[in-house]
């Protein structure tokens, strides 16, 4: 009964085929050991291939199941030029389960609420174990281009987007603060 | 004048009515009590007769005429409160004098009393005899106690709580005392004259002085309960005020440079003040028990400020110091076979000065609890005591000075006397080593400095090696832990003591046991069996009773033996020696002076049997120089006569080794330059013929070359490993080559091959002249010139061996260079951008080492200069110790 879920899953493009995701079902239960592999090997990746405008790697305190991640700003959309920061938060069944994603740095976003969290299905019911750091932040870079009007979190920036692209600038505009952590 | 007049006559008429001559009220004149039955307030009215029924018996009981006694009862009574009336009349206390400064009388004066009052006064204490039948009487003394009780806390008590808020404490104290002086005067001057009085009375001697005592603690009693809570603070300062410059004491906190002052004006001037001020305490009922416990305290405190003032971080011992007169201030129990100058100090001036104030101070305080001289030997040992908690306390660094703390040990082996500080000594010694020393930031060589230290320190504090082994056992433990120690001893047992101290390049080596090795022959528990029996040793002590069972005592700190005996087994230890001995018996010629003496020690230590194998290996080495004669005579490899063909001919010498008895030797294959494997051949051939049935197999690697390379506008020659020679020997029929060639021509393993190359670079004889191509430098240009120069004169005096190791054949060891660079770039970029804008190298090191799935082998110096070339293309920038990205 559990795979009809994990078949609504799966229908995601670029997702494992059906019979091999039932086979890692019962693997499901946590496991830190290959929940950390695959976080190194996923780093590794990042590392060795960069994509430009995304980059992330894990926090300064060495736990390797919390990530800082950076999206540099697509052109032609509002957000140019700005540098976005975010966390990750792996549960310990990662892959399995979608990493918790937040904006650190504030953003004025259709999709985004003023304390950071992100609305984008893939990161809810639409998360597979396909997906890795580098799909949801290019999901996340191009949702910053093409918000998804229809479900938003931040009413007033998604009627703004659709009416009034110039106040929508300036809010956005006003919104963002580059934050240092220290 | 009417007025006047009036006022006399209406005077007259008062008197001639109450008849009074004092102007206090007098009670009326008593009519006695109405007897049952009787009406108040009339005559006596016998009444029986109206109410004959119903009091019938009581009449009867009571026989008619009563009035003559019961006159008398009313008489007494009327007397004694006309008594009473006057007594506390004259006694009552006066209002408080506002102005201290003025003297004030003490009131009621004796002369002035009435003459009436002697007999009143009589008559209210002794009731019994005076006025027999007078009911209720009062105690006096008791009546005179409760008014002092209210008039203090109700006049004098405020002032001096409003005196508090406004003074300073010092004029505080002193208000205060002359206000309890004055008050003290005037409650005692009315318990005087009733004392006066009560001393005539010659019925009861000494009856006097009890009610005194009683009243003057009741009084004390009073004020120290009311007075010392709120002046206690100030009192508090003002005696520690005292009492640190009496005992020399530096007053402000904080100053820790502040000397202990001697003895002088000053501090007698403060004794003679703070003796006269706890008098005054004293006198005013403010030395109680209060008073006491701060004083208490106050010495207390004073005794651990001296020893932290004066003893600490004082370790030197002094020489000449410490002479046999003075030790005898050192109190009975305390270890003084050879006390140290911080101990005799310390007891010096609790002789002279703390003892000394204590006794003073106290006798005054309290007559019966009298502190006799014989006290100052327990605070001696208190003192000594709150040293030994300091000293304990600064253990580790006094052992990190070894040997300059001398002094402090001394205090120590003074004070460590029982075996419950023993034990504090080796626990809070164990906490402090865990706590610096056995973590992973600490190298080996410095964990076991600090290890040699420490076998010195404790052997000087307690010969018996029972406190050491107690607190060395954790580091032993660690020290197994860590795969280099037995490395860094060996090593440190073959250094040259002689080299170290001219060339500090050296300092990462353990030198001090080669000094000690050499410098005198280890006495190896010489004298264990027979310590017993030795009659003549003076200085014999008895076995410490925290000794374990199976102690054995040793004299001789003997630190060779400890680390050797402590650190590994017996098995590891020689297998690191044999591995150490092999590479410098193959590296050097020459005698092995060194080896032998090492080697001599271990087999005294171990036993031949498991020696046996370094045994062979050094004789091997001695033999193959005589076989190697022998062989090349025989086989005409012998020094060609004509100098030419020497330089032009390369020759060969051979090292021959037992296999069996070598450890394992590492050996990279690759190919020989023909004319070396042309020799080679002749030489197998000789051996051989020398011993029949066996045979020689050759180990290139192992091997050292003398190169002597001509070039165009110079001569180089560099003493060399084989591969090295190798590589620069394919030099010779082309002056460029590329990696992979040279690699393919030779066979031998990439890595390798540019480790060769990289070091002929370093001499200036190659150039990359592009990417993995590698070509002669025939000539130098001037620059060039001058850095050659310098590097020759430099590796003239530098051990040549140092190099070899730096260029040993693995690849790792180059730094993070080339492709390595461009991996490992990403990671700190990525590290920087998002996980933390500024990092400190080791955060940057730990990083890499958790997150690199293939393992990040390089040490943070490499990393350091990793990063600096990074610095340097502006790509980073280092602020404050932490790097981050150049915007």
């Amino acid at each position: 009964m559990n795979y009809d879920m994990e078949d609504t899953q799966n229908s995601a493009p670029g997702s494992l085929p059906a019979n091999q995701a039932s086979k890692l079902a019962p693997r499901r239960a946590p496991d830190a050991q290959s929940t950390t592999k695959r976080l190194q090997t996923e780093l590794m990746q990042l590392m060795n291939s960069p994509t430009p405008g995304i980059s992330a790697f894990p926090s300064a305190d060495g736990n390797i199941l919390t990530w800082a991640a950076t999206i540099e700003g697509p052109e032609e959309t509002p957000y140019e030029g700005l540098t976005l920061k975010l966390s990750f938060a792996f549960p310990s069944n990662y892959p399995y389960a979608p990493p918790t994603v937040l904006f650190q740095t504030p953003i004025y976003h259709p999709n985004v609420d003023f304390s950071g969290r992100i609305c984008l299905d893939i990161l809810k019911d639409k998360w597979t174990a396909a997906y890795n750091i580098q799909t949801v932040l290019l999901s996340l870079q191009s949702l910053l281009g093409e918000p998804n009007n229809a479900s938003p979190l931040n009413g007033e920036a998604a009627e703004l987007w659709d009416k009034d692209m110039e106040e929508f600038k300036k809010k956005v505009t006003a919104r963002h603060q580059d934050i240092d952590d220290e | 004048m009417t007025k006047a007049l009036s006022s006399t006559r209406q005077k007259r008429v008062f008197a001639s009515v109450f008849g009074g001559t004092n102007e206090i009220s007098q009670p009326t004149p008593d009519a006695g009590f109405t007897a049952p039955g009787q009406r108040f307030g009339g005559p006596l009215v016998d009444i029986s007769h109206n109410f004959p029924d119903a009091l019938e018996s009581n009449i009867r009981d009571e026989p008619r005429g009563l009035s003559q006694e019961e006159s008398s009862y009313v008489r007494d009574r009327v007397r004694w409160d006309r008594s009473w009336h006057t007594v506390t009349h004259a006694l009552l206390l006066p209002d408080f004098p506002k102005n201290l400064n003025s003297a004030v009388p003490l009131l009621p004066r004796k002369e002035t009393l009435d003459p009436s009052f002697d007999h009143s006064l009589e008559n209210v204490l002794y009731p019994g005899r005076q006025v027999p039948l007078a009911r209720d009487t009062e105690d006096i003394v008791e009546w005179h106690t409760q008014q002092v009780r209210s008039h203090f806390l109700h006049q004098v008590l405020p002032i001096i709580l409003h005196l508090r808020e406004t003074q300073a404490p010092d004029p505080l104290i002193l208000t205060s005392v002359k206000i309890l002086e004055t008050a003290h005067r005037q409650y005692l001057h009315g318990l005087g004259i009733i004392k006066e009085r009560m001393d005539k009375d010659v019925s009861a001697p000494g009856m006097s002085m009890l009610v005194l005592d009683k009243f003057r603690r009741d009084l004390h009693a009073i004020i120290s309960k009311s007075v010392m809570e709120p002046l206690s603070a100030a009192i508090r300062r003002i005696l520690e005020r005292q009492v640190y410059t009496i005992l020399g004491l530096p007053l402000a906190k904080g100053n820790d440079k502040a000397p202990i002052t001697p003895e002088g004006p000053g501090s007698e001037e403060a004794s003679r003040q703070l003796l006269g001020l706890v008098e005054s305490f004293k006198s005013v009922g403010l030395a109680g028990e209060k008073l006491q416990v701060s004083f208490a305290e106050i010495m207390n405190n004073s005794m651990t400020e001296y020893v932290y003032r004066g003893c600490k971080g004082i370790w030197d011992a002094e020489e000449g110091d410490a002479g046999a007169s003075e030790s005898a201030v050192l109190p009975r129990t305390a270890h003084n076979s050879s006390p140290s100058r911080c101990v005799t100090d310390l007891c010096d001036w609790i002789e002279n000065r703390y003892a000394k104030l204590a006794v003073q101070v106290l006798s005054v305080l309290d007559i019966n609890n009298k502190v006799t001289w014989g006290e100052k030997e327990r605070f001696k040992e208190m003192g000594i005591g709150r040293l030994a908690e300091l000293r304990i306390n600064e253990l580790f660094d006094i052992v990190k000075n070894w040997p300059h703390s001398g002094g402090a040990l001394d205090d120590l082996r003074t004070a460590i006397t029982t075996p419950q500080r023993r034990l504090h000594l080796t626990e809070a010694f164990a906490d402090s080593l865990n706590e610096k020393l056995l973590h992973p930031g600490t190298s080996t060589l410095q964990i076991l400095q600090t290890y040699i230290s420490m076998i010195w320190s404790f052997h000087a504090l307690d010969h018996s090696k029972v406190l050491l082994d107690r607190v060395a056992f954790p580091l032993q433990i660690y020290l197994c832990s860590r795969e280099d120690t037995v490395r860094i001893i060996i090593t440190g047992l073959l250094a040259d003591p002689e080299e170290s101290r001219t060339n500090p390049s050296t300092a990462d080596k353990l030198v001090e046991l080669a000094i000690l090795l050499n410098s005198g022959a280890p006495k190896i528990e010489l004298r264990a069996n027979d310590e017993g029996l030795d009659w003549h040793d003076m200085e014999w002590v008895p076995d410490p009773v925290d000794a374990g069972p199976g102690y054995k005592r040793s004299k001789s700190a003997d630190v060779i033996g400890t680390l050797i005996k402590d650190l590994g087994a017996q098995e590891v230890f020689i297998k690191e020696f044999q591995n150490i001995i092999g590479e410098n018996l193959l590296k050097h010629d020459g005698t092995f002076e060194r080896e032998i003496k090492v080697l001599e020690l271990l087999k005294v230590r171990f036993g031949e049997a498991p020696l046996q194998a370094c045994e062979v290996m050094l004789k091997d080495i001695q033999d193959s120089s005589r076989v190697n004669g022998l062989i090349r005579k025989n086989q005409s490899l012998q020094n060609f006569p004509n100098i030419a063909e020497i330089t032009s001919q390369p020759c060969l010498n051979a090292k021959i080794l037992s296999r069996l008895f070598w450890p394992q030797l590492q050996d990279d294959s690759y190919i020989v330059p023909s004319e070396i494997a042309e020799l080679q051949k002749r030489y197998e051939e000789g051996f051989e013929a020398l011993k029949a049935s066996r045979k020689l197999t050759w180990l290139h690697a192992l091997g050292q070359a003398t190169v002597e390379l001509e070039l165009e506008d110079r001569t180089v020659v560099e003493e060399v490993h084989t591969w090295q020679a190798s590589v620069i020997w394919a030099f010779q029929d082309d002056a460029q080559h590329s990696v992979e060639q040279l690699g393919e021509s030779l066979e031998m393993e990439e890595p390798l091959v540019r480790s060769a190359l990289k070091f002929w670079v370093n001499k200036l004889v190659l150039q990359e002249v592009s990417p993995s191509t590698f070509a002669v430098l025939e000539t130098l240009n001037q620059e060039d010139r001058a850095r050659s120069n310098a590097q020759a004169a430099a590796s003239s005096s530098a051990a040549n061996q140092g190099d070899g190791e730096e260029e040993s054949a693995q690849a790792k060891k180059d730094g993070i260079e080339g492709g390595k660079e461009a991996m490992y770039w990403p990671f700190v970029e990525a590290m920087l951008k998002n996980s933390s804008s500024q990092m400190p190298l080791q955060q940057i090191a730990m990083m890499l080492k958790m997150l690199v799935v293939e393992g990040f082998p390089y040490s943070n110096e490499e990393l350091r200069e990793f990063l600096a070339r990074k610095v340097a293309e502006e790509v980073l920038e280092l602020v404050g110790g932490k790097y981050k990205l150049r915007k």
